[in-house]
């Protein structure tokens, strides 16, 4: 089976980028690994189109956003990540995990409903506009406001509370 | 008290990010483009597969569909004087268009409604090229008609290969926007094939000959 030209040199170039947001997104590294590769599959039959309308990788981003909340939508990744389970959580407690911004994400991210945690993911890692958020996923840009706003506030407010336990 | 700052959100998810790859890096030996490149031909044969199996029952279901058709009662006709299934189009009053010997631009598909003519060939009393009959169709029975005659061997090769052709000839015409347009030309004589306005030149097969003789024996 012969490859589009230039696919597997773009595979190479951004498989490390792609997994790393599919990572954020689904909170699981396999189901990225599924996810991106489930989209490129999708890309490679249209990839000398892809191409040549130029920036490929935001078309593959775009599609992995889609794709991932399509998905979603229809409850197919149904290993949901809880946010009570840390993998990589020590073995013995550790009193100032709490204190830990990367633990505290790694708790709360995948319990953010699926629309909040891809509005902030893309708006606060991808470095993304209010209006390229919006266009990504599909809404307006006051949806993409709100859906940031409210994320922030869950991770603030639990993070609030998760301290708060500790102190006491 | 440690609350989580708009400005602590970035650099935690790269660090969470960056976590996760140091921890997964080489989990999966194989290179991802080599699963993709896996995956994509597993899907291929799959499709080619399901294709089979659709083409398959396709094939069976054209095969008793037809059957049905050819048991059930013939194709409505409306009317023999020219006017359309839906008054849209009449058969040219003379074979003009020739028989094609190039595809046609602008194949027609049936977006309206059809008619099938007859026009005389010699010795038949009339004017070689007259039109002598009429026979509208609906647009769906076109297509049925169109199905058949696509189902038919290719034609026998060299001019001796075929019995003396008298010339009658009988034209399907669709109506796109109102307008005839010919789809297929019929010899029931001769050859005894179907030439589409694409080019494409079948035998008729025996569902097809009592199909087009059921339809115009009906005056």
């Amino acid at each position: 089976m012969r490859e589009p030209d230039g696919f597997r040199a773009f595979v190479l170039a951004r498989q490390r980028s792609l997994l790393r947001v599919a990572y954020l997104l689904t909170g699981d590294w396999q189901l990225a690994e599924d996810l991106v590769q489930t989209v490129l599959v999708k890309v490679w039959p249209r990839w000398n189109r892809v191409f040549a309308a130029g920036d490929p990788y935001a078309y593959v981003r775009r599609s992995l956003v889609n794709t991932y909340l399509t998905s979603r939508r229809r409850t197919r990744w149904s290993r949901e990540v809880l946010a009570a389970e840390v993998p990589e959580a020590a073995s013995e407690p550790d009193r100032f995990a709490a204190f830990d911004l990367q633990d505290m994400l790694a708790r709360l991210l995948p319990a953010l409903p699926v629309r909040q945690r891809t509005a902030l993911i893309l708006r606060y890692y991808e470095d993304f506009t209010e209006a390229q958020t919006a266009e990504l996923m599909g809404c307006s840009t006051g949806t993409v406001k709100s859906q940031t706003s409210k994320a922030l506030a869950k991770l603030r407010i639990s993070g609030a509370g998760e301290t708060e336990e500790m102190s006491q | 008290m440690n609350y989580l700052r708009e400005d602590d959100v970035e650099p935690a998810l790269r660090a969470l990010a960056d976590r996760a790859e140091l921890r997964n890096r080489g989990a999966n030996g194989e290179d991802l483009f080599d699963r993709v490149a896996r995956l994509r031909q597993r899907r291929r044969t799959l499709h080619t597969a399901l294709g089979v199996a659709v083409m398959t029952v396709a094939a069976v279901g054209g095969a008793v569909e037809a059957r049905k058709l050819s048991t059930s009662a013939p194709l409505s006709v409306l009317s023999s004087n020219g006017a359309g299934a839906n008054g849209a189009i009449r058969c040219p009053g003379r074979l003009t268009a020739p028989d094609p010997v190039r595809p046609a631009p602008g194949y027609p598909p049936a977006n309206g409604g059809a008619v099938l003519c007859r026009y005389a060939g010699v010795d038949q009393g009339q004017r070689v090229g007259q039109l002598t009959g009429s026979y509208p169709l609906t647009a769906a029975h076109a297509r049925t008609v169109e199905t058949e005659l696509r189902q038919g061997p290719p034609p026998p090769r060299g001019v001796h290969s075929c019995p003396n052709d008298s010339g009658q000839r009988l034209v399907l015409y669709t109506g796109r926007n109102g307008n005839p347009e010919p789809l297929v030309w019929i010899s029931m004589v001769g050859c005894r094939v179907a030439t589409f306005a694409d080019g494409h030149t079948f035998r008729l097969t025996p569902l097809a000959e009592r199909r087009i003789s059921g339809l115009t024996a009906r005056s």
